[in-house]
């Protein structure tokens, strides 16, 4: 099963046979993958950041890249090893407006929401406290947050107003 | 503050210190072990509002089916605790219990695979979270009872990894913020760690790295994603039955509107006992990705590639308390500023709205399911209908694209099998998992 990441997984594998000693920790983990995949990643991440952050994304992540262009925006697809695929929207001014995921685990929000992650923190925070678990749609002038699924199924879409270019649906980004 | 239900403002300080436990209560009976009778395998379930009723003020959890348990430390009959007020999930896997609600219960570790105590974190979708370690129980659920099983204990600890919280400020930790004394999942999978019939949270996954946010290990305040084997992982109790193991049905009646409460059973096996047959002109979904397609509106919500999952999917879940769906068909949505407060998540036609939507598994099969949407601003203000827990007609905006959530409405008047992926089924049905109604 996750057919996807058997190639993947064979190349961890031998990362962790090489560098076994290091990979104790998830953080020395991800400073080795940065290593392995690029020598001058930025710290600043990804929403509301430029293409180069989608690269500290990928290797923050572990994860493999599908990259696609449209007309007014590339996708970016991030797939992690163990299944959680996130994309990356970047605009043809070369910034991330808008980022969503799907799979079995939530991805790290700090790392790709970066410096909106604070206004997801606060636009969760401003929702009235209910009883019971259902979808979120939090509406906001400056971030919309959109998320729904079920154990091991995760859906969201975050994005950010201002940056989604003319002419695009960000309600229909996936 | 408004009387109702659902809304409730619950300001994260209110203090509901030892609520939990007065719905504790120390046990020195032995535990039922009777097995393989028809007449032991259910118990009772009740939409009733849940523990927080007569507790929080305005406490209604609407459309929660709920459901007692015994814990007792493995081979014990004295160390034991009764919780009720466990809300029954289909849509997770795994028994979750507050701390609050079995103080004094003392509960053996389970360690992750290097050896220290594993933490367990479960995020929900609207990015709320449950952290806490995993402990061994031996669990009653009414007459069947399942050994050794690995639970979550919800810990009152503030000390959570980034990594879990992930932004949220939801811990669901006490009565007054999950609305329950605990979560029992009974859904499709054997573990809360399963992804496409593999436990990717075990150190056999092949991972180079820990999936997280799931399970961790913990040095003094710093907690890190650990590997948990298998056996080890926070566990379906219906799975670790001896018998009627391959899963649950659900039975609620039908309900002609909104109503104060309805009883029903939870019934364990499928095909197992005299009264868990499946119906011969039972319809049975098979999943993918523990997911089924839903056509409504013209609109197709289903698995689009098993390899990753993509989709999104359609999913029946008795831990949603509304029937969430996108806005294909133009409903109204609920005022932002309304006496409940926001409900702008919410549908409010202006009345009710008759609709209809099929529901289609991988295996081929369909079933037209009429449903209806009832003005949520009324449901949750009018005063015939604010302390009602049962609530037909509890409907909400799920994002566009996002799929078909039938959550407990659906349940109402559907005696509803699900089975357990990797269990074995009645002869003549499909590999789980899958539903049926």
């Amino acid at each position: 099963m996750l057919g996807q990441n058997i190639f993947w997984r064979r190349v961890k594998r031998i990362i962790m046979k090489l560098f076994s000693p290091l990979l104790y920790r998830p953080f020395v983990c991800a400073a080795v993958s940065v290593a392995v995949l690029s020598f001058s990643l930025p710290a600043m991440a990804s929403l509301g950041g430029h293409a180069d952050s989608i690269q500290a994304d990928t290797a923050h992540m572990s994860a493999t890249v599908n990259r696609t262009s449209g007309s007014s925006y590339e996708t970016h697809e991030l797939q992690s090893p163990a299944g959680t695929v996130v994309t990356e929207y970047l605009s043809s001014s070369g910034t991330v407006f808008a980022v969503t995921w799907h799979g079995p685990f939530m991805p790290d929000l700090q790392q790709i929401l970066g410096s909106y992650f604070a206004q997801y923190s606060a636009a969760l925070s401003s929702r009235p406290r209910q009883y019971g678990h259902r979808p979120l749609n939090i509406q906001q002038t400056g971030i919309v947050v959109q998320t729904s699924g079920h154990m091991r199924a995760h859906w969201g879409r975050v994005y950010v107003p201002a940056l989604v270019p003319e002419g695009v649906n960000a309600e229909q980004l996936q | 503050m408004h009387k109702l239900s659902v809304l409730i403002f619950l300001a994260g300080a209110l203090a509901i210190a030892g609520c939990g436990g007065t719905s504790t209560t120390k046990s020195t009976s032995t535990t039922t072990t009777t097995t393989g009778s028809s007449t032991t395998n259910l118990m009772p379930i009740a939409v009733d509002g849940g523990p927080t009723v007569g507790q929080i003020d305005g406490g209604v959890y609407p459309n929660g089916a709920f459901a007692s348990a015994t814990i007792c430390s493995p081979g014990s009959t004295t160390n034991c605790a009764t919780v009720s007020g466990l809300l029954v999930d289909t849509g997770s896997t795994g028994l979750r219990v507050l701390q609050s609600a079995v103080s004094g219960l003392n509960l053996p570790a389970v360690n992750a695979s290097n050896g220290s105590a594993a933490y367990d974190c479960v995020s929900f979708v609207d990015d709320s979270f449950l952290w806490g370690p995993v402990l061994q129980a031996d669990v009653t659920l009414g007459g069947e009872a399942a050994s050794k099983v690995p639970i979550q204990m919800i810990s009152t600890s503030t000390n959570v990894p980034t990594s879990c919280s992930n932004g949220s400020t939801m811990n669901q930790n006490t009565l007054a913020t999950l609305g329950a004394n605990g979560i029992l999942g009974v859904g499709a999978e054997r573990t809360d760690c399963f992804y496409q019939g593999e436990s990717v949270c075990s150190p056999t996954s092949g991972l180079a790295n820990p999936p997280s946010p799931a399970y961790y290990t913990c040095s003094g305040t710093t907690c890190s994603p650990a590997f948990v084997a298998t056996n080890d992982q926070v566990a379906n109790p219906v799975a670790l039955f001896p018998t009627d193991n391959n899963g649950v049905i659900v039975e609620l009646p039908a309900v002609s509107g909104s109503a104060p409460s309805v009883s029903g059973s939870l019934v364990f096996g499928i095909g197992t006992e005299s009264n868990n047959q499946l119906p011969s002109g039972a319809t049975i979904f098979t999943l993918t990705c523990d997911d089924f397609t839903t056509t409504f509106g013209g609109q197709t919500y289903g698995i689009t590639n098993s390899n990753n999952c993509a989709g999104p999917g359609s999913f029946i879940d008795s831990g949603s308390n509304g029937l969430y769906f996108p806005n294909a068909t133009n409903i109204p949505t609920c005022p932002t500023n309304t006496a409940a407060g926001d409900l702008s998540s919410f549908y409010c036609p202006s009345s009710t709205d008759s609709l209809s939507a099929t529901m289609l598994g991988a295996n081929g099969s369909s079933k037209a399911t009429a449903f209806s949407v009832q003005n949520a601003e009324s449901l949750f203000t009018s005063s015939s209908t604010d302390s009602d827990a049962v609530l037909p007609g509890m409907a909400g905006f799920n994002p566009s694209g996002y799929g078909f959530d039938w959550g407990l409405p659906f349940f109402y008047g559907v005696n509803l099998y699900s089975s357990i992926d990797g269990q074995s089924v009645p002869s003549g049905a499909p590999a789980a998992p899958w539903w049926a109604r």
